[in-house]
């Protein structure tokens, strides 16, 4: 299902002091299928922007399609609907946890949204599977688990219920680096292979560029730009300029030009093209 | 969240009102709920809400913002006005409709009780909008401390209140992102059977009941780290001390307060 903003505009508690406008005048499109990084520095209004994927927060002014589904304005039933198709992911899910075993907690979405019990039981082991947790856990208690496998308790949970589009929040956050880099490449294995559409907020500039189709750069309740990873290489002193992380490899490519004095015609950064710029900017180094 | 309710809200400001020292504050408060239950005719009501209004407008909090937080509590008022207005029966017959006789005492109990509710209600929410948690429980615990000859735990009940306060907002915060996180996952809590809705709350009450304990773990740990042992040896960063605002309010206040005794019959 595609996503279109247009012109949202959000305000937490208008008309008081504490009135506070998160989002403005946001114009957006997510197309069904791709790959899409959300990074802005705090208080950009990424987790405002996230809350509205899932109809948690409606827009005070603007309209927002989702799918089939138009907000603000759609009824009780086409609001469910959103979130069984939207699957949200927030940023510490292990709080979210409750029942008293694995089993039930990954049965609460899809008892939530009236799928048939007995058809999803089938399907449990193959999801713990996916996120990596062996089925002895099933019959454990979830405040039993580490931090670590209480997140992919809550993933699974969420895949369950079957949704066409992921937004997560910061899922690796406080995961150890082998973790965040598997956890990564299940997002990726899922939007692949299933063709879902995925939109990840996150911090690392790095994992935005290696697994988004397209970054979405907010500031301050604004789009400052939409780029594939590829332009982002352009764009270094904007993104200082709001305070994010320049991605590692691009600061690479910064010091190879201007501490090196390799000259860099590449349109992407990947390992590929800076180990041919680097293979020419030796060989032609050897032969000058 | 309940965005409606304002009581209990700080709105900073630099306004005479917000730095008043949070004893005088508690002082006036208290005297004033006296003067409101000696007030016994018309001008002694007025001269009370000039008191109130003028609290209000010194305090440069928008009316507007005020008026919103004490909507819940209209219902009560107009309830309370209603009640004495059909039922008591004192004085003689103002007015007769439909076999329902309106009482001259019921117009008066109705409207005095109404007012005084009402006046309280803004300064209490005047004083809390005005005055941060921390100042509020510093000058209970200033004021409590004769107390402590009998054995009173003053410095403790301080602190437990403080405790309490600081946390109100962080609960409401967790429990607005509990309640989402579950929203996402389907929950529904406003439709169904009274029974369903109730066993819907459990999938938030667990999960904040373990975030809170938690909490209270890691503060009493973060306390014990930072050598937190009692009342003893301990001293204030903010120490109260009466400011000239304070004394141009005392002097204004004994004005007002004489004035409102020779007004009343």
């Amino acid at each position: 299902m595609d996503i279109i903003f247009e012109n949202v505009n959000y305000t937490y508690q208008p008309n008081t002091p504490f009135s506070h406008q998160a989002l403005k005048d946001i114009s957006l499109e997510i197309k069904s299928g791709s790959f899409i990084a959300v990074v802005g520095h705090t208080g950009s209004g990424k987790s405002t922007l996230l809350q509205h994927l899932n109809a948690l927060l409606q827009p005070t002014s603007g309209r927002l399609v989702l799918g089939n589904v138009e907000l603000p304005g759609a009824h009780h039933e086409q609001i469910k609907s959103i979130r069984q198709r939207v699957g949200l992911l927030f940023q510490h899910p292990e709080h979210q946890l409750f029942e008293e075993t694995v089993k039930k907690e990954l049965l609460f979405g899809p008892k939530n949204f009236s799928f048939d019990l007995n058809q999803v039981e089938t399907e449990l082991n193959e999801s713990l599977q996916e996120v990596g947790l062996e089925e002895s856990v099933l019959n454990r208690s979830p405040f039993e688990l580490s931090g670590g496998q209480m997140k992919r308790v809550a993933l699974a949970s969420m895949l369950l219920a079957k949704p066409q589009v992921l937004v997560l929040d910061e899922p690796t956050a406080g995961l150890d680096p082998l973790g965040q880099t598997k956890m990564m490449q299940l997002f990726q294995s899922l939007h692949e292979n299933k063709q879902h559409t995925v939109v990840l907020v996150t911090h690392n500039m790095g994992d935005a560029m290696r697994y988004a189709e397209k970054v979405i750069v907010l500031n301050q309740g604004t789009v400052e730009c939409v780029k594939s990873p590829g332009e982002l290489i352009y764009e270094r002193d904007r993104l200082k300029a709001i305070g994010l992380d320049v991605p590692e490899p691009v600061e690479f490519v910064e010091y190879m030009k201007t501490r090196l004095g390799v000259l860099w015609e590449e349109d992407e950064i990947n390992e590929q093209t800076i180990s041919r710029t680097l293979v020419k900017h030796l060989k032609g180094g050897a032969t000058s | 969240m309940n965005q409606s309710l304002i009581i209990g809200q700080y709105v900073p400001g630099e306004s005479v009102v917000h730095k008043i020292d949070p004893r005088l504050k508690l002082i006036i408060i208290f005297i004033f709920v006296i003067a409101v239950f000696m007030a016994n005719n018309v001008w002694s009501y007025v001269s009370l809400y000039f008191f109130v209004f003028a609290s209000v407008g010194l305090s440069r909090i928008p009316v507007s913002y005020i008026y919103k937080g004490l909507k819940p509590v209209w219902w009560i008022i107009i309830i309370t006005f209603m009640f004495h207005f059909f039922f008591n029966s004192g004085g003689s017959v103002l007015v007769s409709f439909l076999g329902i006789n309106v009482y001259e005492q019921g117009v008066y109990q109705g409207a005095s009780i109404a007012t005084r509710f009402f006046l309280l209600i803004v300064l209490a929410t005047l004083l809390t909008l005005s005055t941060t948690p921390i100042a509020v429980t510093d000058a209970v615990e200033a004021l409590l401390k004769p107390l402590k000859k009998v054995r009173f735990p003053v410095h403790e009940i301080a602190l437990m209140m403080s405790i309490s306060l600081r946390f109100i907002p962080t609960f409401m915060q967790e429990m607005d992102k509990i309640s989402k996180a579950q929203a996402a996952r389907g929950l529904d809590y406003t439709k169904g059977k009274l029974k369903d809705r109730f066993k819907a709350l459990l999938p938030l009450l667990i999960p904040l009941l373990i975030s809170s304990f938690k909490r209270a773990e890691d503060l009493a740990l973060a306390m014990e780290a930072r050598g937190y042992q009692g009342e003893e040896g301990r001293t204030k960063l903010r120490q109260l001390s009466f400011s000239k605002i304070d004394y141009i309010v005392i002097i204004s206040l004994v004005a007002f307060l004489v004035s409102f005794y020779m007004i009343r019959v």
